[in-house]
């Protein structure tokens, strides 16, 4: 094999299509967003460099601080539900069997439906006058109105979330779960570990890899939450559940402010970015003390 | 340490036909380093849960001291279990594996007793040096000589069940593993019992060997009574390598016949290749041809062959440091031999 290799540079002429399709679809766009932000647009033919202007002026905007600071309230939320929950449901399967394979098909359902629908299932399943959950709730005496209590509002929100998307930890945790040796547990077992050491000391270190996987897929998915919200309470009532791809939707597709939306844009990219290269990082330093 | 006692013991599994296990009993006693010894399939994994409480006999009571512990769960017999690869908490350090059996059911050990009793079973395994390292992060070898620290480190554990514990370690220090084992079986007393499917582990490592096959034990006894005077033509063929010899008397020349028939009138005559002396043709009754010779190495001078011989329909191994060429007529002496009739010795002759 060694002596038929050519050394040449024509291998590349074999990446160029790659190349030029990464740069299309995602160099182009994304530089274009950073451009436009350092930019004031005024028509198709009028623009001034303007610097990081606009990059301040976000930074600064109240209704950007507060939607920023809903967004990581509704995703602490979501995740501090999810995660234990996924993990509790996938320690109550049956780890093989036609029970198994169904329940796995129940549990993938919620997956399976657009996240428009999910919204739409979610804004008539609560609806106080003729959903069955708000009617419900209201015979029971709670005066439930998702449209005009921001509290039932951001509620509705968490529950419709984690109907979604439970689904996702749960699955990643069972498989997880189905890796774990048998001897490991037969060992625990004979070494008189209780329930919880068999779960703390021989499941979760086992289970770590497929969590920190569904940490970052929870974190940046309910980071990027826009559909849901917007089908459901359209951001209010007022702004209570305005987060951030709603606002910068609104900036960029209903007022036109490209400039200002695009910084915001490269600031909520490199937000999300951040938390998961700070999330991964620290995971992993332990990994490497232990 | 305990005795084990299994009475009538049998396992049928639901829905199975044939028993799994045949009922079998068995008698291993204080501080012994017992082996199980079978092939694959032969029911070794089914005993081993038998005795460790993963699975219930369907017939048959097991006895600890005697305690009748047939019902009893694993974590209620005291007993620990060394696993083909080893299973350590991934997340603590050697240290805190060897402490945590110690540090479970609700026992609350002094720090300092535990600390002590850990130092001890490092030291016995020579261990001491990792115990501060994560268990992640040390070699394959190291990491089964934790896990069985941590199956010595309780002090009332009645026995160590070892399921072919050498089979993820290197070939390189299988041996010094098997070594160590033995060593810490020995200066601890603990009670081992000791599954596998290879026979030179089985045979260095206990002071008794159950040779099992097809849910049956066929033979108990000491390495050097199982391998000698195999009480099933069987266990003549699975111990050894190559394994015992065999030729139908039918076949074997008159005089021989003549003997044997008041030796307990075996139908098949076995011998070992180690038990037979070659010399030139016509010294004794039983001759064969030279087919082959594989040269194994030289002993006090001599160089040490083993032979394929052709005896009429069949072949046979001897080794020998006789010097004989390939298509030398040769004749054999048979200095120990087992008879066996039906598969099972009736009578033997020459050394213990």
């Amino acid at each position: 094999m060694a002596q038929n290799k050519v050394n040449d540079n024509r291998a590349w002429i074999g990446v160029l299509p790659v190349l030029l399709i990464v740069a299309f679809s995602g160099v182009i766009p994304l530089m274009t967003v950073v451009n436009y932000s350092v930019q004031d647009i005024l028509d198709f033919n009028t623009r001034f460099f303007v610097g990081l202007e606009w990059y301040r002026e976000t930074l600064a905007d109240p209704r950007f601080v507060d939607a920023f600071l809903r967004q990581i309230g509704f995703s602490a939320a979501v995740l501090l539900v999810e995660i234990p929950l996924g993990i509790v449901i996938a320690r109550g399967m049956p780890s093989d069997g036609l029970r198994a394979s169904l329940l796995l098909v129940l549990l993938a359902t919620p997956l399976l439906i657009p996240w428009n629908v999910v919204g739409t299932i979610w804004q008539i399943y609560a609806r106080p006058d003729i959903g069955l959950l708000g009617v419900t709730l209201n015979e029971l005496g709670i005066a439930f109105n998702y449209t005009s209590e921001p509290l039932h509002a951001w509620m509705t929100l968490l529950a419709m979330d984690i109907w979604h998307w439970t689904s996702l930890v749960a699955l990643l945790a069972f498989a997880g779960l189905t890796s774990v040796p048998a001897a490991c547990y037969q060992a625990a077992e004979l070494d008189g570990a209780s329930k919880w050491q068999m779960f703390r000391y021989v499941e979760l270190p086992r289970l770590k890899g497929v969590l920190v996987i569904a940490v970052l897929l929870r974190l940046m998915d309910s980071f990027m939450i826009y559909t849901e919200p917007f089908v459901l309470t359209g951001g209010g009532p007022g702004n209570t559940t305005t987060f951030l791809s709603q606002y910068l939707a609104t900036m960029a597709v209903g007022q036109f402010d490209l400039g200002p939306a695009a910084a915001f844009s490269v600031i909520y990219f490199l937000f999300i970015l951040l938390f998961s290269w700070l999330f991964y990082t620290s995971v992993m330093r332990n990994e490497d003390e232990s | 340490m305990a005795r084990i006692r299994l009475d009538g013991v049998g396992f049928t599994y639901l829905g199975a036909d044939a028993a799994t296990l045949a009922p079998l009993s068995m008698d291993i006693s204080h501080g012994e380093a017992f082996s199980l010894l079978g092939a694959s399939g032969a029911g070794k994994t089914t005993l081993l849960n038998l005795l460790s409480g993963i699975l219930q006999p369907t017939r048959g009571r097991i006895y600890f001291d005697d305690v009748d512990v047939t019902g009893l769960p694993g974590r209620a017999r005291h007993l620990a279990q060394v696993f083909q690869f080893p299973v350590l908490y991934q997340s603590m350090t050697v240290g805190e594996n060897l402490a945590f059996p110690l540090t479970t059911r609700g026992l609350n050990r002094n720090p300092a007793d535990i600390a002590l009793r850990v130092k001890a079973v490092a030291e016995e395994l020579n261990i001491e040096g990792i115990l501060n390292r994560g268990a992640n992060g040390i070699s394959l070898f190291e990491k089964q000589l934790v896990a069985i620290g941590r199956a010595l480190v309780r002090p009332d554990v009645s026995m160590v069940l070892l399921d072919e514990p050498l089979t993820a370690v290197e070939p390189s220090v299988k041996w010094r593993l098997r070594q160590t084992l033995k060593q810490a079986q020995r200066d601890l007393g603990v009670t081992m019992v000791y599954v596998t499917h290879d026979q030179t582990e089985a045979l260095t490592f206990a002071e008794r060997v159950a040779v099992l096959a097809d849910g049956e034990i066929l033979q108990t006894g000491s390495p050097e009574d199982v391998y000698q005077n195999p009480t099933h033509e069987f266990v003549g063929h699975f111990l050894g390598s190559p394994g015992m010899n065999f030729l139908p008397v039918a076949e074997l020349p008159e005089t021989l016949r003549h003997r044997l028939k008041h030796q307990g009138d075996p139908e098949r005559l076995g011998f070992r290749p180690e038990s037979a002396k070659l010399s030139a043709a016509g010294a004794f009754d039983l001759t064969g041809v030279v087919s082959s010779r594989r040269i194994l190495g030289t002993q006090q001078g001599d160089v040490i062959s083993m032979y394929g011989l052709q005896c009429g329909d069949h072949s046979v191994f001897v080794r020998s440091s006789a010097s004989q060429v390939v298509g030398d007529p040769v004749s054999i002496d048979l200095r120990h031999w087992v008879g066996f009739r039906n598969g099972i010795r009736v009578g033997r002759h020459g050394a213990e």
